[in-house]
């Protein structure tokens, strides 16, 4: 199937020559005198890597033959995690390292977006927000904040590293912002 | 800006015209500008994408020096630069020169902008430094054609770099691009402003002889036709409006985007940050 490249929309998922991407941008250029184009941003599914691409305005791109199913983490196992279908009881083993960056928010019983291209797993995504325990952060010093440090850093039980205020201690659970490694809340 | 605008063409003996904003015929009809049509159930309109043609039946009936300042409509133009509604000073003189409408374009620009000195170009010209650039593009684009890929060129090398500490005018346009223009040695007298890499106005020396109006729309429906696009309906009652009284062969007009003026004037990058609401998202039909 294709689509208008007037039409693409951050999050929509194509394909060029034949590989997977996920559209990041898009934007209009439009010469006073002549032929509109179509700027896209592209990040490719597996390597993450971000192309931009310039399209006449009503050619039309391929939509990707992408699925996305919700799974959840039973374990990790070795180099793979095991996802299970809620529905179906399926599972599936996926390799950690196609899983790369987001191996940082894997946790037992969360769901997550298993995203699969032509039937094959390209990428997983964690929920935008999880709660999660900070297992390691330096004590908050007093006077920091007189000098401007309002952050540190900290360790995530599932690994990922965040900067919180520095009132908040390991051993206490916050909420974080899986998008942009950012602390939102204490959970 | 809107009162200075009004004070700037009341001092200069230039009246404000309001035409019909709604026209049973197309109020362009250009191969790359796509009028938006509605439609009442029973009849159908196209909303004007510049105020240009009631604005000419005017001042060939008139004689008088006529602006218009309010809103046009293009469709399926939304970007950091532009709005499907948008507001448009146009303006025309009935009786000068190049010289000193040119003069003129750059006292009104100076309501918004810094007073810079123009620098003109032959469109033509500003090719020479990228002819290689035509075979690298086709490279990456087989299905375009040449005049797609000259667009492009333009778009994405030639604009950023006009309208550096001057305003840019680009003229001698080729025949096909006249437009609403005079031809001259087969130059297209239609001159494009550009400050900082973005495209303010359009003017033309402007065409007079309606047998020729006649074969551009026409050329430019077939154009439309071979790309899939709608054939738009001629205006009988502009091109029998100028044929019964002539425009002068001395009148000049351009159109500037007040809204990308104001941007520039607020030192602001995207028309969202000055538009008095912000654009809302397209609901699909």
């Amino acid at each position: 199937m294709q689509i208008d490249v007037n039409l693409l929309k951050g999050g929509m998922k194509v394909e060029l020559e034949s590989a997977p991407y996920t559209v990041v941008g898009v934007e209009l250029v439009k010469p006073g005198k002549g032929q509109a184009f179509t700027r896209v941003k592209l990040k490719h599914l597996k390597t993450q890597r971000v192309i931009e691409r310039t399209f006449k305005s009503g050619e039309k791109i391929d939509i990707a033959d992408v699925e996305e199913t919700k799974m959840r983490l039973l374990y990790i196992e070795g180099e793979a995690a095991i996802f299970m279908d809620d529905a179906s009881f399926d599972q599936l083993s996926i390799p950690l390292d196609i899983i790369a960056e987001n191996q940082q928010w894997l946790k037992e019983d969360i769901v997550y977006d298993v995203v699969l291209y032509k039937g094959e797993v390209v990428d997983i995504s964690p929920p935008t927000f999880m709660e999660l325990l900070i297992t390691d952060s330096a004590p908050g010093v007093r006077g920091d904040t007189a000098s401007g440090r309002v952050l540190k850093p900290a360790k995530l039980e599932t690994g990922a590293e965040v900067q919180i205020p520095i009132f908040v201690e390991a051993g206490e659970k916050i909420k974080v912002d899986t998008r942009t490694c950012e602390y939102v809340a204490r959970a | 800006m809107l009162a200075k605008v009004r004070t700037f063409f009341l001092t200069r003996g230039i009246i404000e015209a309001d035409p019909f904003l709604l026209s049973p015929y197309a109020p362009v009809i250009d191969v790359h500008i796509d009028p938006m049509q509605v439609t009442d159930g029973h009849e159908s309109y196209y909303l004007h994408t510049s105020p240009e043609f009631g604005l000419k039946r005017l001042i060939a009936r008139t004689g008088l020096d006529l602006y218009y300042l309010g809103h046009v409509f293009r469709s399926k133009e939304l970007s950091r630069r532009h709005c499907p509604e948008f507001t448009m000073v146009e303006w025309y003189k009935n009786n000068t020169t190049e010289e000193d409408f040119f003069e003129e374009v750059r006292e009104f620009l100076s309501l918004f902008i810094p007073k810079l000195p123009f620098a003109i170009y032959d469109y033509e010209e500003l090719y020479t430094p990228w002819s290689q650039e035509f075979s690298i593009v086709k490279k990456d684009h087989p299905t375009w054609d040449s005049s797609t890929i000259k667009d492009y060129i333009f778009s994405e090398k030639i604009q950023p770099h006009l309208g550096k500490n001057e305003i840019s005018i680009v003229t001698n346009f080729l025949e096909e691009e006249a437009a609403l223009a005079k031809v001259e040695n087969g130059k297209a007298r239609r001159y494009e402003f550009f400050y900082q890499g973005l495209e303010l106005g359009n003017g033309y020396h402007e065409l007079t002889d309606t047998v020729t109006h006649i074969e551009r729309m026409e050329l430019n429906n077939q154009k439309r036709s071979a790309m899939g696009k709608s054939v738009l309906p001629i205006d009988p009652l502009f091109i029998k409006d100028l044929a019964t009284y002539p425009l002068s062969e001395k009148a000049y007009g351009i159109a500037i985007g007040f809204d990308r003026l104001l941007m520039l004037y607020k030192k602001r990058t995207s028309l969202q940050e000055i538009l008095p609401l912000p654009w809302p998202a397209p609901r699909t039909l």
